[in-house]
């Protein structure tokens, strides 16, 4: 149980934020244990909810002048705890910074809080002919605010880019307090890019409270295919023959065998044939002319590749019905096993065939159950373990495999997360791909925004770089992370 | 530098690698000939140099192949070493059908064109200048050119990168795929960073399929002003644009008219597949045709890419370049300011001294509604107060909207006078300082602001 907040500070607080922004209950508490990766559980001190970013300015203060450690959380979707609020922590929700703060058409971007969800952001554009591209798979959930904090991906950023490309100024308060506004769209964007380098700070260097966005128009048309194939090298093949033709699809999505068995089993069933290998989703968009022909492009790979069945969407009504089986993947996977551990690496996409066949080779090895999602496109893979926690042998396998898994997708020349980020679960990978030099240059510009170790300790770098010569830290010793992760 | 610590350095390098005679007056930084000019082969002999430049307290400034891309760094005293990435020049890795290559930072960009081309593919990175300069430098000054409408900035476009600091660590940063949130994003630092944190050694990229077809529709107009509306008019159709560039002068379409085309223009760039480039195309004359009176022209392939090259040119041997910047709906505002730089440049303190000279070129990119001035005739020393002045009142007053003014270029007293950018809020600076003092603890890279 982490210690209470003193009495003084707390009442501090609630003169900030009205009593009933604070929570300091245990009982209601327990909601914001965890985040995404319900496997880590860590109680917060308190929860305090800010509605601005004034009151976010002063409720960082107070806390720093405390020398209380703090995590910011939008909607706790994220898959790698970085909203764990490790170490005797306060979390501040954003969720109450709900507000969209000023749509402008005619320069095409939009002002929010951070705590907007990312759907309902482009739902509130789309009267204006505009959308905000970054789609991640829990958009209708997840706040703008998480995805600037983890640099979110989702299934169209191999055409669109991901989310720094996106984010053209912020509000950020600092974890002494103090505001600082970067970027803005009216500036030359010359310089060094300390937009680019807050986004996918994973809630580390300060609290983003406003966020300006880059809008784009909605495209003309869109086209969507479902190609069922009876083995994932034909898939692979498939894919690769697509981007071999110079086609460059707005998305590009699989899933193996196992997650249709989990999809077609469950509540979210979408039609797709039980004894397939794998499904392929190829969605082009952009002007209607020219969509129908780059449609049938891909249709000829899926076929040459040998796909046994190509369905087509004629109305949003079908486009939505040969998604469904990609969107609901993760939530049907509840029903196989009480838990999951999902994975996110990212391979060079001519590797992937590779990569496949030797996770799916591990998975056998240790008898475990693999259910692979993956954006194709750019070689962001989910290749998921389903597990029952409870059975510690199987857990240890689960651990084991896990981490061979992630060497292979290193070994190919890939990284160890391609849109999750580090938080908690990641950091024991760090030293796959990054050498001590990197490290420390990471801890050393963590350190600049956050001298005092208080922004959402024990996140993204492995302790032991706090500990390495010369790492001395200017503020009180950096605050160990207790997650089970280590 | 003495000649001893240069005999130091030439211990590091083998002996072609370091210039120390008079050659080296072709590698002036802003007009200061540097103590010896190195040529590094790898990483590790510049992170030699560095490390050795840190202990020294040198002065140095990175180079790609000498073409100072934004002016190069404008210094208030001497150089002690020039270091470029010239010798290190290879593709280590293009794996085409990734859309990925990884190559050495001294790579000329024109050949990295030409090599792509043979796959089909392309980096849609048209910086003015940068075809005959390095890669390395592209991306240190992360300057972008019109096609940044369509396709984005250098850093959106930056996979990966080796940077070698100013005191002489190499830190391989990001990654070879193109979705990678392992750690903090200090590639995104490093681009456009300027030499400021060190020097970049090699780099991995993101590339694109060449498109099918390319169309450029030229509309003239008397004078940029007129052409606003259209140009606001085509920034907001819902139609993916490459490039839109309102120019005065603007290049002809190359062809029988050449030459018979004067004065200002709109240049509208569309790229990709036939019939999808075609669409566009209709939807953009009917929204010229409602805009202006005068006739829209056309130029594909090769006349179209002729006529951005030439765009792309604009800045070859100017004096001075400032970039105006506010939202892009106030183009027309933005505009005005730009014509008080044009006025200045055509008030001479003698106009019976010389010849005029080529008028400014002014140019502004309308979906980001930053315009550039392009001054190509000599500044005089006489004139640099002027000039002082005219910019840091201009640069008040777009601040003052929420803009900027940037000098990307010019003669070095008035870069000092001025300030390469405006000054920046208490909390920024201290972030940028200590981001500087991370990499460069010595201070022996050319200074963030630059």
């Amino acid at each position: 149980m982490p210690t209470p907040l003193p009495d003084p500070l707390v009442r501090s607080l609630r003169t900030v934020v009205g009593a009933e922004a604070l929570i300091t209950d245990p009982a209601r508490l327990l909601v914001y244990e965890s985040d995404g990766l319900t496997a880590y559980r860590h109680l917060p001190r308190a929860v305090v909810f800010p509605s601005d970013s004034d009151q976010v300015s002063r409720v960082v203060e107070l806390l720093a002048a405390e020398d209380v450690p703090f995590v910011p959380r939008g909607a706790g979707t994220g898959l790698s705890g970085g909203a764990l609020a490790i170490g005797d922590t306060v979390v501040i929700a954003t969720t109450r910074m709900d507000r969209i703060l000023e749509i402008d058409p005619e320069n095409r971007r939009a002002r929010l809080q951070p705590g907007v969800i990312n759907a309902r952001l482009s739902a509130a554009t789309e009267p204006h002919g505009l959308y905000y591209a970054p789609d991640p798979s829990s958009q209708s959930a997840c706040t703008l605010g998480g995805n600037v904090a983890e640099n979110s991906g989702g299934p169209h950023c191999l055409k669109y880019g991901v989310t720094s490309r996106y984010i053209t100024g912020l509000t950020v308060v600092l974890p002494t307090g103090e505001v600082v506004r970067l970027g803005g769209q009216g500036r030359d964007a010359a310089g060094l890019d300390l937009v680019g380098l807050f986004v996918g700070s994973e809630g580390c260097f300060g609290i983003a409270t406003e966020i300006e966005v880059q809008l784009l128009p909605l495209p003309e048309g869109v086209r969507t295919l479902l190609a069922i194939f009876d083995d994932m090298e034909a898939a692979g093949r498939a894919v690769t023959g697509i981007i071999g033709r110079g086609l460059l699809p707005a998305a590009l999505e699989i899933i193996d065998g196992e997650t249709i068995r989990a999809v077609e089993a469950s509540v979210f069933a979408a039609g797709y044939p039980v004894d397939a290998a794998a499904a392929l989703v190829v969605e082009f968009d952009g002007v209607e002319a020219g969509l129908d022909a780059e449609l049938a492009e891909a249709e000829a790979c899926c076929r040459e590749a040998g796909a046994r069945e190509i369905r087509k969407a004629d109305t949003e009504e079908e486009r939505s019905a040969l998604w469904k089986g990609r969107k609901k993947a993760f939530g049907a996977m509840g029903r196989i096993a009480p838990d999951l551990l999902v994975q996110d690496a990212t391979v060079p996409r001519t590797t992937l065939p590779g990569v496949l066949r030797k996770i799916g080779e591990i998975g056998r090895r240790y008898e475990l159950t693999l259910a692979n999602v993956f954006h194709a496109g750019d070689g962001n893979l989910h290749p998921n373990i389903l597990f029952d926690r409870r059975d510690t042998e199987e857990l240890a396998r689960v651990e084991e495999a896990s981490k061979e898994i992630m060497q292979v997708c290193v070994d190919a020349g890939g990284t160890i997360t391609g849109e999750h980020g580090v938080g908690v679960d990641k950091r024991k990978y760090m030293s796959l791909v990054h050498g001590d030099a990197e490290l420390r240059a990471m801890a050393d510009v963590r350190e600049v925004f956050d001298p005092a170790h208080l922004c959402n300790p024990g996140k993204v770098l492995p302790d032991e770089i706090w500990a390495l010569p010369g790492m001395a830290a200017a503020g009180p010793a950096p605050r160990a992370g207790t997650g089970a992760a280590g | 530098m003495t000649s001893a610590v240069a005999d130091l350095l030439a211990g590091v390098l083998a002996g072609d690698a370091v210039l120390r005679g008079p050659e080296r007056e072709r590698w002036a930084v802003a007009g200061v000939v540097p103590g010896a000019v190195v040529f590094p082969a790898t990483a590790e002999d510049a992170a030699a140099i560095l490390s050795r430049a840190s202990e020294e307290g040198w002065r140095v400034v990175p180079a790609g192949l000498g073409g100072w891309l934004e002016g190069g760094a404008p210094t208030g005293g001497p150089v002690d070493l020039v270091l470029s990435t010239r010798r290190m020049d290879r593709i280590l890795h293009y794996e085409a059908a990734d859309l990925t290559i990884s190559l050495e930072a001294g790579l000329e960009v024109d050949a990295l064109t030409s090599r792509l081309e043979q796959e089909e593919q392309w980096l849609p990175l048209d910086a003015p200048g940068a075809g005959a300069g390095s890669v390395g430098a592209l991306l240190a000054t992360g300057a972008a050119g019109p096609l940044e409408a369509g396709f984005g900035r250098p850093r959106d476009h930056v996979l990966g990168g080796t940077l070698v600091t100013g005191d002489g660590r190499i830190l391989r940063l990001g990654g070879r795929v193109v979705k990678n949130v392992a750690g903090f994003d200090l590639v995104r630092l490093a681009v456009g960073s300027g030499g400021a944190l060190g020097v970049l050694t090699e780099a991995t990229l993101r590339l694109f399929p060449r498109p099918e077809r390319d169309v450029t529709l030229r509309l003239p107009g008397p004078e940029p002003g007129a052409l606003v509306e259209a140009a606001r008019r085509v920034a907001t159709a819902p139609v993916p644009l490459a490039a839109a560039e309102l120019m005065d002068p603007a290049p002809d379409l190359p062809g029988p008219d050449a030459g018979a085309q004067h004065g200002a223009a709109l240049l509208v760039r569309v790229l990709g597949g036939a019939d999808a480039v075609e669409s566009v195309v209709g939807s953009l004359e009917e929204i010229l045709e409602g805009s202006a009176d005068a006739e829209t022209t056309r130029a594909d392939g090769a006349d179209s890419a002729a006529l951005h090259r030439s765009v792309e040119g604009i800045e070859d041997g100017a004096s001075l370049v400032v970039r105006l910047a506010l939202l892009p709906a106030r183009l027309e505002e933005t505009l005005a300011r730009a014509e008080e730089l044009v006025a200045r440049a055509a008030a001479r303190p003698d106009p019976s001294a010389r010849s005029n000279g080529p008028r400014p070129v002014v140019a502004a990119h309308v979906t980001t509604g930053v315009v550039r001035v392009v001054v190509r005739r000599t500044i005089d020393a006489g004139e640099i107060d002027e000039w002082a002045r005219t910019l840091g009142g201009l640069r008040a007053d777009l601040e003052q909207s929420g803009g900027s003014l940037t000098v990307a270029s010019g003669p070095p007293d008035l870069v000092r006078a001025v300030g390469a950018r405006g000054e920046v809020g208490r909390q920024e600076r201290r972030l940028l300082d200590g981001l500087k003092d991370t990499f460069d603890p010595a201070g022996v890279m050319p200074g963030i602001d630059n």
